[in-house]
Parts: C-alpha cells; structure tokens; sequence
C-alpha cells in the first residue's frame, strides 16, 4: 500500500508512519508532504492508496487540501483520513463535509489507527 | 466563532490537564508522569500554542533542555536531533493543548489552536497583552521537571 502522510510536523509524519506499519497495514511506499499545497502537487505526480492528513498545517490546511483533491479530481476513490489535534465534533462534520472518510484524534495508539484506517483500504482491496 | 467569553476555573484547569497530560504522555511517549506542588518552573524550553476565540490566551509547556531531548528520544524511539527535539516538543504542547480543550465543552467547538512555537533561551519571560492570570501545573517526567501554563488575557 501506497500512503501520503500530511503533516507540518516531521517528527509526527514518522511518528504516523510508525503506526501504519505497527498497525500492519502492508506498507510498500511511504509519501510525506508538509501542507496542503505540497501534497496536491504529490497526489498530480505519484498515484497512492491511502492519505493521512493533519488539518492545521501552514500554507494550505488539511480542510482546503481535502476540498482541493476533490475539486481538482485528483486520487479518486482513495480514502482521506484526517489525523489532528482538533476533534470536537464540528471539526469531525467539516472535515467529512469535505470529503475525509475518517478521522483520528491526537494523541492516538497504532491500535487506534488499525481501527480507523484498515476497513477504508480494505474495502478499497 | 463566536459566544461569550469562557472562565476558566482553578478546578477546570487542573483537573483536566492532568488527565490530558497523562493521556499525551503515555500515548506517545510511553511514559508517566507524576503530578507535582509548585517548583521553580523551568525556563530553557518554552513551547507556546495561542488560543483564540471564546478563550484567548497562551497554552505553554515549558523544561529544561534536557528534558527537551528526552520528550524527542521517546516519542521517536531514540537519539533525536535539535530540531527533531523541538518539533516533537511543539506536537506535545498542541496535543496537550488539543486535548485538555476537548474536555470543556465550551471550548471544544469555541476556541481556536495556532500553530506551535518554540523558544529557546535563558532568561528570558512570556507576556501576552492584558493577561488575567496565570495557572500553572507542573509535573515530573522521566526525571525532568516540566510546566505547563495557562495565559488567559481578560
């Protein structure tokens, strides 16, 4: 499985890529981008299976990258799942709103990310 | 966002930033913590998520630089560079700040988080404009004293 992780923090994009991999989600490729402007122009140039977005991220945010990729018809099909620190459930509506298929609040376990993320990429198998 | 502005009271703010700190902690970075009476708070490391919206202020985490190092070494499982060290300490300022917000329910869809930032220094102090007050609680991890405060502007 292909994976985009989005995320302004380095250290949290290894730490997710940690998660997926103690999840044993079959990991093959592992794409990382610091907003949202830089993992639009990712998604145009590499095709991935999974994207893993935190929402507040200079530049562009995870909310206006979610619209964009929908917008734009960019990865088609490949479930978005929104990983951040704000998780009321407003928060949870918008980012679904926009076209995330799931939505992780920080802080959070591998156990956690199994749950949330294995049936997206299993119903896309 | 909009609503009247939020009070935060002495007992909202302990209560749920020990459980928020415990949750952080020990989810990513596998490590307890033991609450602690007021100490001297350390001051080399000042990570600060500013607050917006029903609350204003600052939410900091502050340590020493030792202590710095270990919040990066264990939420990556190793040796980490400065900045490696600093990043990981602006993600534990936001999720503590995430996390002890979510508990108050006027908060929780009322209060905007900004992006961490971190300083680095000596001697130097935190003023935000017309702040109220100021609550503090510290606790020890992994041997290191750490503080988190609370600047609520009125």
């Amino acid at each position: 499985m292909r994976v985009l992780i989005v995320d302004d923090s380095s250290v949290m994009r290894k730490i997710v890529e940690r998660s997926l991999r103690q999840a044993e989600l079959a990991i093959t490729k592992v794409f990382e981008a610091g907003n949202g402007s830089d993992a639009l122009e990712t998604l145009k140039r590499e095709k991935v299976d999974l994207i893993l977005s935190d929402i507040s991220m200079p530049i562009m945010d995870g909310l206006e990258f979610v619209k964009q990729v929908a917008e734009q018809g960019i990865a088609p099909g490949v479930p978005i799942v929104m990983i951040t620190t704000e998780g009321s459930e407003s928060h949870v509506m918008r980012a679904i709103a926009c076209g995330a298929r799931g939505y992780i609040r920080k802080p959070f376990t591998p156990e956690q990310v199994k749950e949330h993320v294995a049936p997206l990429v299993a119903v896309q198998a | 966002m909009s609503g009247p502005p939020v009070t935060i009271s002495q007992q909202d703010w302990t209560m749920h930033l020990a459980e928020s700190a415990r949750e952080v902690f020990e989810t990513m970075l596998g490590s307890s913590i033991e609450l602690q009476g007021a100490v001297a708070s350390p001051t080399e490391v000042t990570a600060v998520v500013g607050l917006a919206g029903v609350l204003s202020g600052n939410f900091m985490v502050r340590c020493s630089q030792r202590g710095l190092e270990k919040m990066g070494e264990c939420m990556l499982g190793g040796p980490v560079s400065q900045a490696e060290a600093i990043d990981a300490m602006g993600e534990v300022c936001n999720m503590l700040a995430g996390s002890w917000k979510r508990r108050i329910t006027e908060l929780a869809d009322g209060c905007m988080l900004s992006v961490p930032t971190v300083v680095i220094g000596s001697s130097y102090q935190v003023h935000s404009p017309d702040s109220q007050n100021l609550m503090e609680q510290q606790f020890i991890f992994g041997g290191e004293a750490v503080s988190i405060q609370l600047q609520v502007q009125k």
